[in-house]
């Protein structure tokens, strides 16, 4: 029996009997000086008494080990590995940072396929929508879908019908990767009618879930499937969406989150899309074309990028490593003093050859390619950091 | 008055078309009548001043000029004809259709121009004459004495003449024939550059773009404000650029000597042309043209460098003009009914300031242009012609420390190791034109459109060039020159193959979206 993944279906079990909630199994971790849930499962029968519960909730846990799930509990855990379903905790290191600082994050994630995809170094774009797009709708998703999985933007979205359907497919079609967020257990599959996709999300990408393995889709976690989705991506893109659509709680969780909400603009009288409308007059960003949110992510990317620079790098070490032998400084180094160089003001190929003593075909390659990718220009003949794509 | 007997006379004779050498043939007769002297055949006012020539140099040298009723035909007559050259045939016909001269050699060819004391002189034209002669070869060819320096580079059999008097004794066979003996020896080695390389001081970007230029005979666009060594950059790329191949120079002579007598030294040197174009420059004498057509300073760059200062300050007419040879590698003149096409493979070198005052990149603040005036002077460039400009190469002021060098001034001359490295880079591709079983060229005069395949690009680079140029918005000749360039890059490294490395490093030489445009 895998004892990690026990644990935290057993976490899972106890907020879900609403025995005790995710905030109060973390803080009795703590107080029990226990580093991982791991361990909380081995010892939970010990650390589940008057000190750390409420009356009620003693009741209910009494009542919960006498249900079918805790008596048989271990041939649960066998059914829930035997799926492939993996998990990660809070307090797992792979859990991702960004998720880390927002609140009402489900303590537990339950997964099927390839966790990188939730790196912190990858830029992952949500798209979502109206369960019934129109012929508009359906194009601007795969077109944006496609375009910008070429550009190794992982597409996050819901594996619902409409939109989110075309957006996992627009990406697979175009050898991206995607994520699916469900909101049932990774065991079951809704819509029925996308096993095909959901089977091929699975081997290829990654579906995500923070329910039980075995819960089925219930119309009232919806919403709440929504904020994980606006949470694991860079930002969000709405392609169309009617009045009311439940899109729009995506929308808020996102801007709840920090995370930028793009919309695409359509004709004013058109129904489906209604809800971009009244979102860009709320100020959301306006998505014309995939260059749109390319840019905006090689902005953020790039003051990420900027500031871990300035972190790792130690320009000391760098110099006189380049006194003793310039050419074997490394394409990444030579980036780094590069954007050293160009952050403060900036520089002439030719200043940045003679103040940093590096090789001219070093810098000018780096250059090249920085050009390439958009984070530098050329103005009045010398090099400037930009932010446009 | 004693009839003279035969009456009729016909001597060929070689004139100049364009760059075409032609055979004409000169006809003189002789009727009794009101002694006349009239020739025809669509000849220009200099053949129609021949006639006093002839008659003095015929005079001077003891002969009778006849006191009938003489006409002169120059066939073919439908074409337009000028020049002086038609003088000595014009002489000789006469001499033998008076019976004064008997013709003992057979077939001869024979052309110069007369002075009144019957002195041969040389013609413009000379190159093209000699090649045209190159096939007719069984043929005595009698030319100015001056031309055997010509005939010997040539390797053409011809008999130089000073004289009337001589070539008369060459047409009756009294002199045997001579040995070419050249007053002049090809230079093998060049002359030292006039200025070198070394003295590129602070500046390695620019130092790149010279030398890649050269290396692959690509156009370049130096751009930078007055006096950071603009002018310097094209003198250091003429030092770095290899001597001319025979053929070469024989090309270049073509079209030199049909614009004038052409002196000894410029025969004999291999230097590559470097044409130093004022920007007062008119159309026709950029591109060629005139009433006669006569090839401009685009063909007289042939195969070395056509350098234009202070571009913007051309007449954008010009300038336009020359995107057709840039493609082409010829300038075609039509004129009457004729078409003449020029050579024109040249190195465009432009230069430039980046605005009228020139401090627009160095000290923007004491610029005085407004944002307007900088678009309108930079706008003065077409974009069409800095598409063809394959390398962008900036100019910057340089550091106090580099300044302090240039005053010092003890370089160690690199020059000629960059011309012996340059002439390998150009043999590489020359063997990988030969491979591919296409003319050679370098990799900057390469019309075919199969670049990918020619220059040795994967898929994968393939794919990414494509992905570049679309990024940079380039048109599909702006990729094609990104290419060639990333092809010499290669060659400068010895790679066989173009890797995306030499892509990108190209991209760094293509012409940033400048101005001020927001």
């Amino acid at each position: 029996m895998d004892r990690k993944l026990a644990s935290d279906l057993f976490c899972s079990l106890l907020m879900a009997n609403h025995i005790m909630s995710g905030n109060q199994i973390l803080s009795t971790i703590s107080r029990a000086g226990i580093e991982t849930i791991e361990s909380f499962w081995k010892s939970h029968v010990n650390l589940m008494n008057a000190d750390n519960l409420s009356p009620d909730q003693i009741d209910r846990f009494e009542k919960f080990r006498e249900s079918e799930v805790y008596t048989k509990f271990e041939t649960y855990v066998d059914y829930v590995s035997g799926h492939g379903i993996g998990s990660v905790d809070r307090l797992d290191p792979a859990y991702p940072g960004y998720m880390q600082n927002l609140t009402n994050m489900p303590l537990v994630l339950y997964y099927k396929g390839d966790i990188t995809l939730l790196d912190e170094k990858k830029s992952r774009l949500c798209i979502v929508g109206t369960r019934r797009p129109s012929a508009y709708g359906r194009r601007v998703t795969r077109e944006f879908s496609e375009i910008l999985s070429r550009h190794d933007l992982v597409i996050v979205s819901g594996l619902a019908r409409g939109v989110d359907t075309h957006a996992h497919e627009g990406c697979l079609s175009a050898g991206g990767k995607t994520i699916a967020v469900m909101p049932c257990g990774l065991d079951r599959i809704y819509p029925k009618e996308n096993r095909d996709l959901f089977e091929r999300i699975a081997k290829e990408g990654l579906l995500l879930s923070e329910l039980l393995p075995g819960q089925d889709p219930v119309r009232k976690y919806f919403p709440a499937r929504n904020r994980i989705l606006s949470a694991i991506s860079d930002c969000v893109l709405i392609t169309e969406a009617g009045k009311n659509s439940g899109t729009l709680h995506t929308a808020s969780f996102a801007a709840a989150q920090g995370r930028e909400v793009f919309a695409v603009p359509s004709i004013i009288y058109s129904e489906t899309a209604e809800g971009n409308l009244s979102l860009l007059r709320d100020g959301a960003s306006v998505a014309i074309e995939p260059e749109d949110i390319l840019a905006y992510l090689a902005k953020a990317v790039f003051f990420r990028e900027l500031e871990e620079i300035k972190d790792v790098y130690d320009r000391k070490v760098l110099e006189s490593k380049i006194k003793e032998d310039p050419d074997s400084i490394t394409s990444d180094e030579v980036r780094r003093i590069v954007i050293d160089y160009l952050s403060s003001c900036e520089h002439s190929v030719d200043e940045i050859v003679r103040e940093s003593g590096l090789p001219y075909r070093s810098v000018i390659k780096e250059l090249g390619k920085m050009e390439l990718e958009g984070s530098v220009t050329r103005e009045r003949q010398k090099y400037v950091l930009t932010i446009r794509f | 008055m004693t009839q003279i007997s035969p009456k009729n006379a016909r001597v060929k004779t070689l004139y100049l078309q364009g760059l075409e050498g032609m055979v004409a043939e000169v006809e003189a007769s002789i009727f009794p009548g009101l002694p006349s002297f009239e020739v025809v055949g669509l000849g220009d006012s200099s053949i129609r001043e021949a006639k006093e020539r002839v008659r003095a140099s015929i005079r001077s040298c003891g002969f009778i000029f006849p006191n009938q009723r003489l006409l002169v035909n120059i066939s073919p007559a439908y074409l337009h004809k000028s020049g002086s050259s038609f003088d000595l045939a014009i002489a000789m016909a006469i001499l033998l259709a008076t019976g004064q001269v008997e013709q003992q050699v057979r077939d001869v060819v024979i052309y110069g121009e007369l002075s009144l004391t019957g002195e041969v002189r040389p013609v413009p034209g000379s190159v093209s004459r000699l090649l045209c002669m190159e096939n007719e070869n069984e043929k005595t060819c009698i030319v100015p004495r001056k031309d055997m320096d010509e005939a010997y580079l040539l390797g053409v059999k011809v008999r130089g003449v000073e004289t009337l008097m001589e070539a008369i004794s060459v047409v009756c066979g009294y002199t045997n024939e001579d040995e070419i003996d050249p007053s002049y020896e090809l230079d093998e080695d060049l002359p030292e550059p006039s200025v070198d390389i070394s003295t590129l001081r602070g500046q390695p970007a620019a130092l790149r773009a010279i030398t890649l230029a050269a290396a692959g005979f690509h156009n370049m666009l130096l751009v930078g404000s007055p006096g950071t060594g603009k002018s310097l950059s094209a003198r250091i790329l003429q030092g770095i650029l290899p001597p001319l191949t025979k053929e070469e120079k024989i090309d270049l002579l073509r079209v030199e000597s049909s614009l004038t007598v052409l002196p000894k030294e410029s025969i004999s040197s291999m230097e590559r042309p470097f044409r130093y174009v004022h920007h007062t420059c008119t159309p026709s004498a950029m591109v060629g043209g005139g009433r006669n057509a006569v090839p401009g300073e685009i063909s007289r760059a042939l195969n070395g460098i056509l350098f234009l200062d202070e571009l913007p300050e051309f007449s954008p007419k010009v300038l336009d003009l020359l995107r057709v040879p840039i493609e082409t590698g010829e300038m075609k003149v039509s004129r009457n009914n004729c078409t003449n096409v020029f050579p024109a493979r040249f190195m465009l070198i432009g230069a430039m300031n980046p605005c009228r005052c020139g401090k627009c990149l160095e000290s923007p603040s004491e610029c005085t242009c407004s944002p307007s005036m900088i678009t309108s002077y930079q706008g003065k460039v077409s974009g069409a012609l800095l598409d063809r400009m394959d390398i962008y190469c900036p100019l910057n002021r340089i550091s106090e420390d580099s300044l302090l060098e240039t005053m010092k001034g003890d370089y160690s001359p690199e020059s000629l190791k960059w011309r012996n490295r340059v002439e390998e880079v150009w043999d590489r591709q020359f063997e990988r034109c030969k491979d591919a079983g296409i003319a050679a060229v370098r990799n900057g005069e390469c019309r075919e459109n199969n670049l990918g395949e020619l220059f040795r690009l994967g898929q994968k680079e393939m794919e990414y060039a494509a992905m570049v140029a679309h990024q940079m918005q380039l048109s599909v000749r702006g990729l094609q020159r990104m290419v060639r360039l990333s092809r010499t890059i290669a060659d400068m490294d010895d790679e066989r193959d173009v890797k995306t490395e030499h892509i990108v490093e190209a991209v760094s030489f293509r012409l940033p979206n400048w101005g001020e445009k927001k």
